[in-house]
């Protein structure tokens, strides 16, 4: 040890706060970004499976719609937003997509495909909407989102509407 | 014998490889907030792609109703779609839906020429085609407008 302070190698005190100094800011900086960054990524994951639950029911809505024969009004519950039901019917086949507490379920001919959102994503709001024209239906659904990562919660609502084409 | 040997780090170069680290862990986190954005803008852009959507089926079952309401709409005017639980109908009054997103269309005139193709409007011998409007569907949300053109037709002949 006597050998190192005779050489006079290795940092002066004011060296070592200085360093110490850098190291305290730059680490905290650090440590703060990585904690923002993580925010950053569940709302990511957040907007994604939202966007894939959307994309996922309003593309179905709509391929349902348009292949559609006839909007079945007795097995459909229009303008309600809180237990919503969509009942298409093309060729004797039944598809019904239905809000059931906060999930969205689809059943084709009878059989239950399921829930159509990702895990943790929530329907708040399925309404349908049904618009008689001279020689036809439209129908229209409001879709509201929601779901809840850690303390970050997110909503959307979608819009779809087409008319169906099978009874002109 | 090992403290005679030593060449420790200068502060110098500390000082580079931490400004070098920092530098590092500030550029991914741009990149990160980039993506992110990225993300967002995606759904503000789905959400506007499908209100145009379901802005042309509006319009179609408008069309389907009575195909006059479309032709008697002044060509090169900003309409608007008024929407109820109930009835469709053409508005001059803007729709604003969920307090963000903007919806107008714009009612555009079809020429023909004498084989009823459709031609630019410069082309000589070219007629209106009182049958067909082209529409433009435009939706202005928060990350700017999606404009979307399609040409309806009086198809029903009514």
């Amino acid at each position: 040890m006597s050998k190192r302070v005779v050489q006079g190698k290795g940092f002066t005190l004011i060296e070592v706060l200085v360093y110490v100094a850098i190291l305290v800011t730059v680490s905290t900086a650090g440590v703060t970004l990585i904690l923002s960054l993580d925010d950053v990524i569940t709302e990511y994951k957040i907007e994604a499976s939202l966007y894939r639950s959307a994309t996922n029911v309003l593309e179905q809505v709509a391929v349902a719609l348009r292949e559609g024969e006839m909007l079945d009004v007795a097995n459909s519950l229009i303008a309600s937003s809180t237990a919503g039901k969509l009942t298409v019917e093309n060729g004797g086949v039944d598809t019904v997509f239905q809000k059931v507490g906060s999930d969205l379920m689809l059943t084709v001919d009878g059989v239950s495909k399921g829930d159509l959102l990702s895990n943790g994503v929530n329907v708040t709001n399925f309404t349908v909407y049904q618009y008689t024209t001279a020689i036809g239906t439209m129908v229209r659904v409001k879709l509201a989102l929601t779901t809840t990562v850690g303390s970050t919660t997110k909503s959307t609502t979608f819009y779809q509407g087409a008319v169906i084409r099978g009874d002109l | 014998m090992k403290q005679a040997k030593q060449s420790g780090v200068t502060l110098i170069e500390v000082i580079v490889g931490i400004g070098i680290v920092a530098v590092t862990l500030v550029a991914i986190g741009f990149g990160v907030n980039a993506y992110v954005d990225a993300r967002r803008e995606l759904i503000t852009e789905t959400k506007s792609t499908y209100l145009i959507e379901e802005g042309y089926e509006i319009i179609r079952a408008i069309r389907d109703n009575d195909w006059n309401t479309i032709e008697a709409l002044t060509t090169g005017s900003t309409y608007y779609l008024a929407v109820s639980t109930t009835t469709l109908a053409v508005s001059t009054t803007p729709e604003i839906i969920d307090s963000t997103y903007r919806r107008s269309f714009i009612v555009r005139a079809v020429y023909r020429n004498a084989s009823s193709d459709i031609v630019p409007s410069s082309t000589s011998g070219a007629t209106v085609d009182a049958g067909s409007r082209q529409i433009d569907v435009s939706v202005a949300g928060p990350t700017g407008t999606t404009t979307l053109s399609a040409i309806l037709s009086n198809l029903h002949a009514i």
